[in-house]
């Protein structure tokens, strides 16, 4: 189980996670749902130890949580120039990653140079990449933009099949139609303070809450602009 | 429209100049004043150069630009905000052909830079773009080289085959090694990202061993034909054949050392290249070497420490 005990995150001297705690059970999937700059991505980066935490810890079983556990897709997704997408794949050793099954499962032009990929296609080698490297706990972060409706159905079906291969899964998404298909629990982080978590039954209640105070917050700004 | 990028690049250099600092920035400009001193002695001696020269200047900027597409889709006549950048840039070479040959050249000149900036040249990356035989040579784990040579492949087989076919004629290959050496630093100037740091989870320490052995490796492999090739030719002069290489190769290492000391994942370092062209004529000016040694050593405290924040986890 990873349990992340009340850690405080900042840039310089602002704090932009707030006594965060969390336990997270292996075979289920997590989402983490928040407005942007809510803080959802500096809480996988603290999880994924490339942010310095202030206070608090985040542990695996009662130990330490390290990179050694985890596979991070992140937002944004960098690549070497002037590699192709096998070569960049063929840097892990994982022999039972059949790279030639997943091309023709995402439609992923390996044998291209990856400057020549589009976001969609960028955003496909990152996960396969990830998928590769074969871990215990998956952190995805907003794996669904710039997928098309199909890659986003095959993303969803992977991701539900690691999670019966006793997987973690954690995955954000400012989409958030998304994430109930996948996920069994969501925590709602909102000004680097977790506010809620839900489990499936309570999700439709959820989209409403978040939705209503969206329009609580924006409402008469709206009428006033469109006035 | 064209006071306006013109006012933004002026904003982007002032940006440049501030990372860089008052000692590169006064380094670069004794190189430039070299430079210029050389050009203009050139240029009085034969004015015909003063095309090639502007011309080659114009064509490695227009060829490098990455803004093209921005460009043409802002401006009506992106070749007219081309020509007018390239020629703010190229005005102390302007001057210089003025000086040193006369009107008719200069216009040439200008001319030569307008029909280039006229050239449609987007930097669509294509993946048939040969790869030298020295890709071969590379482990597949070294994905520095694998991309650096389907860039510049072929000119690296080129001064290779140069070096090889020069070897009769002493320092000839020592010298297109080092602009061989040159061309392989480019292949660090960009860092990778996270993921491919991690990839083997090694810790920092064994991180950096397993990078210059792998690197080293790959480079010996490439030039020790035309080191042994010199030494057997110009055997007279084997102990400075020795000299050069072991000094080469204490460059390639800090080249290497250098980009670990400053990684950042997937930055491309702007600032660091002047360090490096120092490091780089240290092969060739001796007495530099002053500076490399220390500067190697220090590199690599700093890239241990600065890779520790990254790799703690695999200690």
């Amino acid at each position: 189980m990873i349990s992340i005990n009340n850690i405080d995150v900042s840039y310089d001297s602002k704090k932009v996670l707030k006594n965060i705690s969390m336990k997270m059970e292996y075979e289920n999937v997590y989402g983490i749902v928040g407005l942007n700059g809510s803080g959802k991505t500096t809480l996988l980066n603290a999880i994924y130890g490339i942010k310095k935490i202030d206070a608090g810890t985040i542990l695996i079983d009662g130990e330490k949580l390290s990179k050694r556990h985890i596979a991070y897709i992140e937002s944004e997704n960098y690549f070497y120039s002037y590699l192709k997408g096998k070569e960049y794949l063929n840097l892990i050793n994982n022999k039972n990653f059949d790279a030639d099954l997943w091309q023709k499962l995402f439609n992923v032009p390996l044998n291209e140079l990856i400057d020549n990929y589009s976001t969609g296609m960028k955003k496909k080698l990152a996960i396969l990449f990830g998928l590769k490297m074969n871990k215990n706990i998956y952190i995805f972060d907003e794996p669904f933009n710039g997928l098309d409706v199909e890659s986003t159905q095959i993303l969803k079906l992977i991701i539900k099949k690691l999670k019966k291969s006793a997987k973690t899964v954690i995955v954000t998404s400012h989409i958030i139609e998304v994430l109930p298909d996948i996920c069994d629990y969501i925590f709602h982080i909102n000004y680097g303070e977790i506010i809620n978590k839900y489990s499936i039954a309570d999700f439709t209640q959820m989209k409403q809450q978040i939705y209503t105070t969206i329009e609580n917050n924006v409402g008469d700004l709206i009428n006033e602009a469109l006035k | 429209m064209l006071q306006r990028i013109l006012y933004i690049r002026l904003i982007q250099f002032w940006r440049i100049a501030k990372e860089l600092g008052i000692i590169r920035i006064l380094f670069i400009a004794l190189i430039a004043t070299v430079l210029l001193l050389y050009f203009y002695r050139a240029l009085s001696q034969n004015p015909n150069k003063s095309i090639v020269l502007c011309c080659v200047f114009t064509a490695i900027i227009h060829s490098l630009r990455k803004d093209k597409k921005f460009v043409a889709a802002i401006f009506e006549h992106p070749y007219l905000v081309y020509f007018t950048e390239y020629f703010v840039y190229a005005l102390p070479l302007l001057v210089l052909v003025a000086s040193a040959t006369n009107l008719f050249y200069l216009i040439l000149s200008l001319v030569g830079m307008f029909l280039i900036s006229n050239v449609n040249i987007y930097n669509h990356k294509s993946s048939t773009t040969s790869m030298s035989p020295f890709s071969r040579l590379a482990a597949k784990e070294n994905f520095e080289w694998i991309a650096g040579f389907r860039a510049t492949g072929i000119f690296i087989l080129i001064l290779w085959i140069l070096a090889l076919c020069l070897s009769f004629v002493p320092y000839a290959s020592l010298v297109f090694i080092w602009i061989i050496l040159l061309t392989i630093a480019a292949f660090y100037e960009v860092n990778e990202p996270l993921n491919l740091l991690i990839i083997n989870e090694y810790g920092a320490k064994k991180f950096i061993k397993n990078k210059l052995s792998l690197h080293i490796k790959d480079y010996l492999k490439m030039i020790a034909p035309i080191i042994i090739l010199h030494g057997i030719i110009n055997y007279k002069l084997w102990y400075l054949t020795l000299c050069f290489f072991v000094v080469n190769v204490i460059c390639f290492t800090t080249i290497i050392t250098s980009k670990y000391a400053s990684y950042k994942p997937a930055i491309h370092m702007k600032t660091d290249i002047i360090t490096v062209m120092i490091v780089l004529l240290s092969n060739m000016f001796l007495p530099l070497l002053i500076f490399t040694i220390p500067f190697g050593i220090i590199c690599y405290g700093q890239a241990i420490s600065n890779l520790n924040f990254y790799l703690n986890d695999f200690d």
